[in-house]
């Protein structure tokens, strides 16, 4: 081969390597040639200088944060939703709106077959109490479907023939505890106050014939499970206290008022940690008579301080964490963002916490 | 271009566990082929706005489609004949509208244009390596945009979007000795675009 033909099979190597496709058993004599031949050495090195400048640009040219989080979220909404179909019918049955109305329905029914057996029940013990209380020439036989288990057809005035009071009171519970406007209707003719009370009675008794069902499946609505999902957006109120938070965040805990108040946050910190400690000496745990006085004096208002301090406290460490997370992508130190917006997500879940993790996340597991 | 590690999933196994629900399995796909797909976009977007919404359109394009891939062929090869069409649909569409044309790529102000990332690892080099790198980014930029249209497609399918020959011959319909010629006209065009540079010479001593 001559040294030009040497040189045009050299460049044709440089060439492949840049394209990262040169045999492996080319190398040597690649790198033979380049040490004899100062021409291709030249080529060699701007193929580098190239190699690099493409590197470069791609560094300094790669999409935005925003559309990478777009694009990532869309991701996320479409795998939600192909989910979403997959599980088809079965989605569709345990949605929250689906499963509130079953149990309502399910308790409806139940409510309505026990009131039904109830109703049973109570008619048949009615047959066998209104006998005591019918009156004198009225038979019981439409009152008793179970005829042959009643009393006698006719039984005599009982008006003052009573056997005692607690019979008296038992057919009063009887004839409160039947259920149906129908068989108090039906019931036989009672004593004068009784008279006098059956109409209260049947009144008590048949409003929650009707009301019954309401009531029963009003307590035994199980509403509030699909309100808890539909009503999704409360957040939970940030905790009093961050146990991942360290004392040294207690400096940035200045209430916005006061930062905005143009009171130094310097200053103003410590004055806040000293009423966290007044209040802790004035308010022992227990609460005491001491604590009683303070909650109603002066201590009120340290209390209060005290307490919205503490509030404060997360939403600053969330701040400090964010900001450092947001730092650390900067310096593509994916894994130490994504503990600190793992610490900060477990004081407040945000969209833009979400994107930060999706986009370390992303980071970590991919090649790149 | 990221080329997958030979440990990492495939990229039909990271669509058969998206498409199961996995949502982190689509966030290692995007990590292979942000850069690359962003860069051809670029190819045909100089305005980094337009590009950036041209970019996202393709990713969402991909994801609708992403069932219609019947792994057959390389999925790296289907991805981008996706992009390059959409990118051509939407300068069909922009000539449409009389649209003025992108501006030239890049070259109103570096630093608004990169990167939060690329600025802060920026920060961090010495200024004179800093200038350095600027320059030369600066001047291949330049190099690339001089090249013919074919050359400049090859070549950055070739080294951003990491296709094969025989993909970029698919893709463009054309053989592959046409590609490989167009990649190696485009290799000396840059090469002698970047010789006679000063911060070339002076990095080089």
């Amino acid at each position: 081969m001559t040294e030009n033909a040497e040189c045009r099979q050299c460049q044709d190597w440089i060439d492949d390597a840049f394209s990262g496709e040169l045999a492996a058993e080319l190398r040597p004599k690649l790198q033979a040639h380049l040490d004899s031949c100062p021409e291709c050495r030249a080529v060699w090195q701007d193929t580098q200088t190239l190699q690099r400048g493409m590197a470069l640009l791609a560094e300094s040219d790669g999409p935005s944060l925003k559309s990478q989080t777009a694009i990532l979220r869309a991701a996320e909404a479409r795998a939600e939703k192909g989910q979403a179909k997959r599980a088809g019918l079965w989605s569709w049955l345990f949605r929250p709106a689906t499963v509130a109305f079953a149990t309502l329905a399910l308790v409806a029914g139940l409510s309505i077959l026990g009131r039904q057996e109830l109703q049973k029940k109570k008619a048949a013990e009615q047959q066998v109490t209104s006998p005591v209380l019918a009156p004198q020439g009225t038979t019981t036989i439409e009152a008793a479907p179970m005829g042959g288990m009643t009393a006698p057809a006719t039984l005599p005035q009982t008006s003052g023939n009573r056997e005692g009071t607690a019979k008296a009171k038992k057919s009063e519970v009887d004839t409160k505890t039947a259920p149906k406007p129908q068989q108090a209707e039906q019931a036989p003719v009672k004593t004068d106050e009784e008279r006098r009370k059956i109409p209260v009675d049947q009144a008590i008794e048949a409003a929650p014939s009707t009301l019954g069902v309401l009531k029963d499946s009003d307590t035994a609505r199980p509403a509030p499970a699909p309100m808890k999902a539909l009503a999704k957006p409360v957040p939970p109120p940030p905790p009093a206290s961050d146990p991942l938070a360290p004392a040294s965040v207690q400096a940035p805990s200045i209430p916005e008022a006061e930062k905005g108040a143009g009171g130094s946050p310097q200053k103003e910190a410590p004055n806040l940690q000293q009423q966290e400690k007044k209040q802790e000496n004035f308010q022992p745990p227990g609460g005491d008579a001491l604590g009683a006085v303070n909650s109603v004096s002066g201590g009120k208002s340290l209390e209060r301080a005290a307490t919205e301090d503490k509030a404060k406290e997360p939403t600053d460490r969330f701040q400090s964490l964010l900001n450092s997370a947001k730092l650390k992508i900067r310096q593509q130190k994916y894994p130490a963002a994504l503990e600190d917006l793992l610490a900060a997500q477990r004081i407040r879940d945000n969209k833009e916490i979400q994107d930060l993790i999706l986009l370390c996340r992303s980071h970590l597991r991919g090649d790149g | 271009m990221n080329r997958p590690n030979p440990a990492s999933p495939r990229d039909d196994e990271l669509i058969a566990a998206y498409l199961k629900g996995q949502t982190e399995a689509f966030g290692v796909l995007f990590q292979r082929y942000k850069n690359g797909i962003f860069f051809v976009v670029r190819n045909y977007f100089h305005n980094r706005e337009r590009a950036e919404e041209v970019f996202q359109e393709v990713f969402l394009k991909l994801l609708e489609r992403l069932d219609h891939f019947d792994g057959s062929g390389s999925f790296r090869g289907w991805f981008f004949t996706l992009c390059r069409n959409h990118c051509i649909d939407r300068l069909r569409q922009q000539a449409r509208r009389h649209e003025t044309p992108d501006s030239q790529w890049r070259h109103e102000d570096d630093d608004s244009q990169a990167t939060p990332i690329a600025r802060a690892a920026n920060e961090a080099m010495p200024a004179d390596e800093r200038a350095y790198d600027r320059e030369l980014a600066a001047h291949l930029e330049e190099a690339i945009q001089k090249l013919p249209d074919e050359q400049r497609e090859t070549f950055l399918l070739k080294e951003r979007g990491g296709l094969t020959f025989e993909e970029i011959a698919q893709m463009m319909g054309v053989s592959i000795n046409t590609v490989k010629s167009r990649m190696r006209y485009a290799l000396e065009s840059l090469r002698r675009g970047l010789r006679h540079k000063p911060f070339v010479k002076e990095a080089l001593r």
